[in-house]
């Protein structure tokens, strides 16, 4: 964009408030814009001058909490990412994301979301308690094994992928990309034991077996992260091990550092 | 209205094509010719002769051929092949999925796709009426 000047562009935006209206509509306000302004920025700006009921979620303003995907003109986006008139457009229409629950306006619930990702155990799974509460090095991990899932663990939790998947459209009980990449970030960590803890959830009807290789998941991601080759790697992985049999155990080595001592206090109740 | 709160695309989701990649497309085709394959299958389950002739040989040929070689790419890979190594993501992101191998690939089968139903067609039309 080479010009400066500020461009009115007109925004058509969707309004629904579940608990009052009966069906959404949609709203038009235009907005002075220029090469700058984010879709954020402009909503935020409508916000501010023209309309405060305008509910809309954000956190970060840089792409790293997550908050503030929704439809932008018809393709799941980062508001706070993306730029109004790189969009090209005269008109941009702004909509929640599809496929979750409407709390209002542009906002989505996804409590949904989060309560099926526990069913992956979304966190580094370890058999060494004592080492776990008293630690006294770090586990070791090479470029190679670091190269194996660093990709995946950039995923900043958007739930964009899920939105655009074709599956989720259908099925409301598919776990969706960014569950399982999340499942295989952990997989492919060399330090996590969890695999067969895991499989349950990924070996279902709503598992893995349900992508399609649309590839969506990996078109929306704004972080880079791939969310269907974490899918397809993840069934290599189920066939390699539940079917075929091949099993590589995981061994990481355990490096002492002196200045690493102290003891967890664990809370209260655990066990 | 809670279908509207509900906000899922159900069925009309999976054509959506026009904003995602070519991957997206070749998906809903998929499903499609499936579906026709296995309408045309109960048919000629119930009547073992029937074939459609004609133009609808040139169809379920077009069908059958595009869901075995698509399905071919499809068992590469969902079994891992050809969609690239996990690395880095270094803005501007190139994700295996949608870059290198795996395109080569789709453009291959649609190739292939594309001679074999010449070559089928030919078959189907012009030979029995020649
Ligand atoms: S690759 Fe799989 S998970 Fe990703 S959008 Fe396609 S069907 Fe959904
Ligand atoms: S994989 Fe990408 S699109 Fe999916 S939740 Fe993570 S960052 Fe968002
Ligand atoms: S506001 Fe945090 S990702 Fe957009």
């Amino acid at each position: 964009m080479s010009t400066d000047k500020e461009i009115e562009v007109k925004f058509r935006i969707f309004r629904f408030n579940p608990k009052t209206d009966f069906a959404p509509r949609w709203q038009e306000y235009n907005v002075k814009v220029d090469k700058s302004t984010t879709v954020l920025d402009a909503l935020l700006k409508i916000k501010e001058e023209q309309d405060p009921t305008l509910t809309i979620r954000y956190s970060c303003r840089q792409a790293v909490c997550g908050s503030c995907g929704m439809m932008i003109n018809d393709k799941q986006m980062l508001a706070c990412f993306t730029r109004v008139l790189e969009l090209n457009s005269n008109i941009i229409k702004v909509a929640p994301l599809k496929n979750y629950r409407i709390v209002k306006d542009l906002v989505t619930d996804f409590s949904e979301l989060f309560q099926k990702e526990r069913q992956v155990k979304p966190y580094i799974i370890r058999h060494d308690f004592e080492e776990l509460l008293n630690p006294t090095g770090t586990y070791k991990q090479t470029e190679e094994e670091l190269l194996g899932y660093i990709q995946f663990a950039d995923c900043i939790e958007c739930g964009m992928c899920n939105s655009a998947c074709p599956v989720s459209a259908t099925d409301p009980l598919y776990l969706g990309p960014m569950i399982l990449n999340r499942a295989y970030r952990f997989i492919s960590d060399p330090r996590d034991l969890g695999f067969e803890q895991r499989i349950e959830a990924i070996d279902s009807e709503h598992g893995c077996w349900r992508c399609h290789f649309a590839a969506s998941c990996s078109t929306v991601c704004p972080k880079g992260v791939d969310p269907a080759k974490a899918i397809q790697l993840l069934r290599r992985q189920l066939v390699k091990k539940a079917v075929l049999g091949i099993s590589s155990p995981k061994k990481v080595e355990l490096i002492p550092m002196a200045h690493v001592k102290g003891k967890l206090e664990l809370p209260k109740g655990w066990q | 209205m809670a279908i509207y709160e509900e906000n899922r695309e159900g069925v009309s989701g999976w054509f959506r094509i026009t904003r995602y990649s070519v991957e997206r497309a070749l998906y809903v085709i998929q499903r499609l010719s499936g579906i026709g394959i296995v309408i045309f299958a109960f048919i000629h389950l119930l009547y073992t002769s029937w074939h459609p002739g004609g133009w609808g040989d040139v169809i379920l040929g077009v069908l059958v051929t595009y869901h075995t070689l698509n399905g071919l790419r499809l068992v590469l890979t969902e079994h891992g092949f050809l969609i690239g190594k996990p690395t880095r993501a270094v803005y501007p992101y190139r994700k295996g999925t949608l870059y290198g191998s795996q395109r080569y690939l789709t453009m291959a089968i649609l190739a292939l796709f594309v001679i074999f139903v010449l070559i089928w067609s030919y078959v189907a039309l012009v030979i029995p009426a020649g």
